[in-house]
This record gives C-alpha cells, sequence and structure tokens, in this order.
C-alpha cells in the first residue's frame, strides 16, 4: 500500500513540475541559444533573413526579417522607442512572459503613425516618464520580439531599406534604477 | 536482506517508476497529437497558440512545438504532415498544393524538415500571398519536389526528418478566427514518387 501512494505521489509531482517547469526551460534554452549565437541581454538584436542552419526556433517563419531582445528587468523598465519601417507587409512588437504567455502584442494596426513608444516593466516597477503602450510582465525575464514580414526575401535594395528603416527602433532603459 | 531495507529498495523502486510514469504522461499530454487541435482533411490547426493565458498543457505544448507564436486573432496556423489521402509526407515525393484566395491579410506556406527550414541553394523555404505565382482566376499551386528550383516549388530533399507544411493566416477575417473549418484550405495531392519526378 506504501509503495503504491509512493508511486502516485511520484508520479503526480514529476507530472506537475514538468508542466510547470517545461514553458520555463523552453524559453531559457532559446535565450541561451540566441546568447550563444550573438545576442545579449537587453540589447535589440536585429537578425539576418532567415537561412537554414542558422535558427535555433522550430517551425520559425521565413519571410520575417526579425529582431529581438532578452529582457532582464531587475535593474529596471525598458522602453522600446522610435519609428516602425514602412516598408514590411505586416509588423508586430510581442513580448513574452518568462512563461511564453503573450504579455503584449502592438501591431502596425495599433501605430498608424509609426511611431512606436513600448514601455516593458514588471508588476513592481514605474516608468519614470509616459510611454503610449506598456506591457507588464509578471517575472523578471521576458523576450521582446519584432516581427517585419518581407515582401520580397530576394531583393537586396529593398532588404538593405528595410534594414536601416528597423534599425531606428531601439531598445533603452528607463526608470529609476535602470542599468 | 533484513527488512528495512527491502523496504527501503522497494520505495525507491516504487518512486522511480511513478517518476517515470509522471514524465510518460507529461510527454504524451503535450505531444501535438494531444492538442485541442481541429482536423480539416489534410490540415490540422491547433487551437490555443499565443494566448495570453493558456491552460497549462496548452503552453508547455506551445513552449516545445512552437515557441512565441502569435494567437489566434493575429495568425492562425495550419499544418499538414499527410497528403489529402492521409498517407505521410515523404521527401522522395512530388506534391502538388493547390488554392485560391484565403480570407486574410496575408498569408504564407512553408515547408519544413524536422521542424526546420529546407536547406537549398536558393534559400526559397516559403511562396507567399506576396511572390507566388497565380492565374488570371486568383488560383496557385505550389509544387514539392526532392530538387529543382523555379517559380512556386519548394525542394524537399536536403535535411532528416519528416515533412512539415505550414499555411499561416495573418490578421485573418473574423469568420474565420471563429471557425476555422471556414476557410477554404489548399488541396495536397501527391504527384508521384518516381525517379523521374525528381
Amino acid at each position: 500500500m506504501l509503495a503504491l501512494v509512493v508511486f502516485v505521489l511520484s508520479g503526480a509531482i514529476t507530472h506537475l513540475v514538468l508542466i510547470w517547469r517545461a514553458p520555463l526551460l523552453a524559453t531559457d534554452h532559446q535565450i541561451s541559444e540566441g546568447i550563444r549565437r550573438g545576442g545579449a541581454w537587453n540589447t535589440l538584436l536585429h537578425g539576418p533573413p532567415p537561412r537554414a542552419g542558422a535558427t535555433s526556433v522550430p517551425l520559425a517563419n521565413p519571410d520575417t526579417l526579425g529582431s529581438r531582445a532578452y529582457l532582464d528587468l531587475r535593474k529596471g523598465p525598458f522602453q522600446l522607442l522610435g519609428t516602425r519601417p514602412d516598408g514590411c507587409i505586416y509588423w508586430s512588437a510581442s513580448v513574452f512572459a518568462h512563461n511564453t504567455d503573450t504579455v503584449l502584442l502592438l501591431t502596425d494596426g495599433d501605430t498608424p503613425d509609426r511611431q512606436v513608444s513600448l514601455g516593458i516593466r514588471t508588476t513592481e516597477q514605474t516608468f519614470s516618464e509616459p510611454v503610449r503602450h506598456e506591457a507588464v510582465l509578471p517575472s523578471a525575464t521576458g523576450v521582446l520580439l519584432i516581427r517585419c514580414f518581407m515582401r520580397d526575401r530576394t531583393d537586396a535594395a529593398y532588404l538593405a531599406k528595410l534594414d536601416a528603416q528597423r534599425r531606428q527602433i531601439v531598445l533603452r532603459p528607463m526608470g529609476e534604477g535602470a542599468p | 536482506m533484513n527488512h528495512p531495507a527491502r523496504t527501503a529498495i522497494m520505495l525507491g523502486a516504487a518512486a522511480f517508476a511513478g517518476a517515470s510514469a509522471g514524465a510518460v504522461a507529461f510527454w504524451l499530454l503535450t505531444s501535438p497529437q494531444f492538442s485541442r487541435q481541429i482536423n480539416l482533411g489534410a490540415w490540422r490547426s491547433t487551437a490555443a497558440v499565443g494566448e495570453a493565458a493558456q491552460d497549462p498543457y496548452s503552453r508547455a505544448r506551445v513552449a516545445m512545438y512552437g515557441i512565441w507564436g502569435l494567437p489566434p486573432r493575429e495568425a492562425i496556423y495550419f499544418t499538414a504532415d499527410r497528403d489529402d489521402d492521409g498517407q505521410r509526407l515523404r521527401p522522395e515525393c512530388t506534391y502538388q498544393i493547390s488554392g485560391g484566395a484565403l480570407p486574410t491579410r496575408w498569408w504564407s506556406l512553408t515547408l519544413y524538415r524536422s521542424g526546420f527550414y529546407v536547406a537549398n541553394p536558393a534559400n526559397r523555404y516559403s511562396w507567399s500571398q506576396t511572390d507566388v505565382a497565380k492565374d488570371s482566376a486568383g488560383l496557385w499551386r505550389i509544387i514539392v519536389k526532392p530538387k529543382g528550383e523555379g517559380q512556386n516549388i519548394l525542394t524537399s530533399a536536403g535535411g532528416e526528418g519528416g515533412l512539415l507544411v505550414l499555411l499561416r493566416l495573418y490578421q485573418p477575417h473574423a469568420d474565420v478566427i471563429a471557425d476555422r473549418k471556414r476557410t477554404p484550405l489548399p488541396s495536397l495531392r501527391r504527384v508521384g514518387c518516381a525517379p523521374t519526378y525528381s
């Protein structure tokens, strides 16, 4: 009888821990892979057009000219600020929590004047200045993903213009105690 | 062996067996087969991707098989690893994917092997609403074949593992968000598997 109880309890605990930990571990894995490939914490990294063998994300969209930042908000909030490109078929900025939940999705439809001012903070933090949109993370770790869909990924001139435009958006620390 | 030692071994074995069973149950319940999937012929669509709040199993499943996906109001994903006849897609075979206008702002169709792009000299992994060639009626036809490049062609020979076709609808129309069965999905027909098709 005792063995059965141990069996059931052990199974249930293992199962629940895996369910809880899997999204966190998946995020940690993607962040460590991204940093291994040249990324850095709290830095907006503009990736090249996708190529086979160059991504660790399964089922990634090859038409996306992506930018991303791995967020560590322990020292303060951040702001995504600038003018979004006008040459994307679709543009969006997503903020994901450590457990992969989508905290905020900002699209080109939300920014018709192309001006982006997105504050990103934890529930305990405040912004030192007004922002147009805000993402409030339940955890200090998060991921910011910017998607720009390319009209033609083989048009070098178009891609060069798009690349220059997307670099006008910056990620900067803000608020008290910001790094 | 004395009694306490036997008991300890028995409890240890029970704990190990229980942990293994829990891990197997986790693997089974988070595998794509157990997701809230909508089956539409060759195509399947997972109900909960990228939602702000998901149930723990959906969250774990998406984290492992499609991390950082967009929510349905922004994107709906349809996958196919079998053809219209229910046969698993094979890299040595040629397939024709045929469709027309889709109820969305923009769509794309991508081929993967084991979840990743299929390497090819042209770096062509997808065709989209923007760059696929259509006929005068707006109909299009994409050919998946082991080798070869060109307009509306996707190659399947590079890499290893199973083939998967992923159709993405970005900012789909409201009626499709409400009911994915209203999506006029493309047909996915096997043309043949003989060497002449390579």
